[in-house]
């Protein structure tokens, strides 16, 4: 290969592109550290103020600022302040239900009228949620042959129930009692799956074998 | 004991301060899980300085003093028993009711042999009650450091007599379904 042509074809493409900078002494002197550093001692403690000695003069060298140590006897008595919070005791709304004695049970009697909003009848309105409890109630509850016990709800007051439904994707029983019920007496509701030919699910209501 | 149950009542409290921001509320419900009373709180947010400045205190003041005290002075259906579930409620609130208060808590224990049983624990004025005869036992633990036998009786009793007919921590869930709803309403309006 042609070294001198390929030198003259390396220079036409660079051509131009190389900048040079001149540098003449005395401009951008450079500086020169040491490495070494020379530590600075500082007391933590902060030097007795001495006034005189740097403003008044020597003269007022013996003029010394100061007192006596603070202690218990000398210093003044803290006086704690309670700072008072912007937190002020909250607003407390709700209702209650009329006492059933005599009366019209479940009458609702909101306590303050302008927060007695709808959220107030929320609590009332809300279905209590039933787990079931077949794992503990086996053994417990009657079981016949040809069916197989899926849950097992317990308590519900059979003849206060207004609504029920049953949460498949938890598998809990959702139970809206009547309030104006007086019934007290609970039962279980047992949830069976019938093996006999067609099938399907059951309730029952059921009580609970006490056992001695 | 359906007639005895009648009348009788269970107050529920929760004292809610996640997100930094404090709620209450008590729900007294007959022994079927039937709601007599309901107080809640507006919520509390305490600003960045107070935060600052009091710590860890500012929990405890607003939790006990300003809500608990709150909620609970404003009940007018009296409970026989007071039912917490937040262990730091449980002194103060027994400080403020005027009947047994309790803290209540689900375990995963094996059942006891019959409904009623009582088993103390390690932990002072606490025990394991077999409450019905189909769930797991309960734990409940007294206000105090003094180990009564006797208030624990008479708390296992009621707690046995409410269980026959109602299941005695659903209350809770409902009191935080009513909380956060009640606070989607406001933040809502």
């Amino acid at each position: 290969m042609d070294l001198d042509r390929l030198r003259e074809n390396i220079a036409r493409l660079f051509l131009g592109r190389v900048s040079v900078r001149s540098w003449r002494p005395g401009e951008n002197i450079v500086e020169t550290r040491f490495l070494k550093r020379k530590a600075v001692v500082r007391p933590l403690r902060p030097p007795r103020r001495v006034l005189g000695t740097a403003l008044y003069g020597a003269a007022m060298a013996s003029r010394i600022s100061g007192g006596p140590l603070p202690l218990p006897e000398t210093t003044q008595k803290a006086r704690p302040k309670k700072m008072a919070l912007s937190v002020l005791p909250p607003a407390v709304y709700g209702w209650k239900r009329e006492e059933t004695a005599g009366k019209t049970p479940g009458k609702v009697d909101p306590l303050r009228a302008a927060p007695a909003r709808k959220g107030l009848r929320l609590i009332m309105d809300l279905p209590q949620e039933r787990e079931t409890r077949l794992l503990h109630a086996r053994g417990k509850i009657p079981s016949r042959e040809g069916e197989i016990p899926l849950a097992f709800f317990y308590p519900v007051i059979r003849d206060g129930v207004a609504k029920s439904i049953l949460n498949k994707e938890k598998g809990t029983l959702l139970v809206w009692y009547n309030s104006y019920s007086r019934a007290f007496t609970s039962r279980g509701l047992l949830l069976v799956r019938l093996l006999r030919q067609g099938g399907g699910l059951e309730w029952r209501w059921t009580e609970i074998q006490k056992h001695s | 004991m359906a007639f005895q149950a009648a009348g009788k009542n269970i107050g529920y409290v929760l004292v809610d301060g996640t997100e930094g921001t404090f709620r209450g509320a008590v729900l007294v419900t007959d022994f079927r899980g039937i709601p007599a009373d309901f107080r809640y709180t507006d919520p509390i947010t305490p600003s960045k300085i107070e935060k600052i400045l009091y710590g860890n205190a500012l929990d405890v003041y607003i939790k006990e003093e300003l809500i608990l005290e709150s909620i609970v002075g404003a009940v007018e259906v009296p409970p026989v028993l007071w039912i917490c579930r937040d262990g730091d409620l449980l002194d103060p609130l027994a400080k403020l009711a005027k009947s047994k208060t309790i803290l209540l808590a689900p375990t995963t224990r094996a059942p006891l042999d019959a409904t009623g049983d009582l088993e103390k624990q390690n932990d002072p004025g606490s025990y394991i009650l077999q409450a019905d005869g189909v769930s797991a036992p309960l734990r409940f633990s007294l206000p105090g450091e003094k180990n009564r036998e006797e208030d624990a009786r008479s708390t296992a009793s009621i707690l046995v007599e409410a269980a026959a007919t109602m299941d005695l921590l659903e209350p809770f869930s409902r009191m935080g379904k009513a909380m956060s709803a009640l606070g989607e309403e406001k933040s809502g309006s």
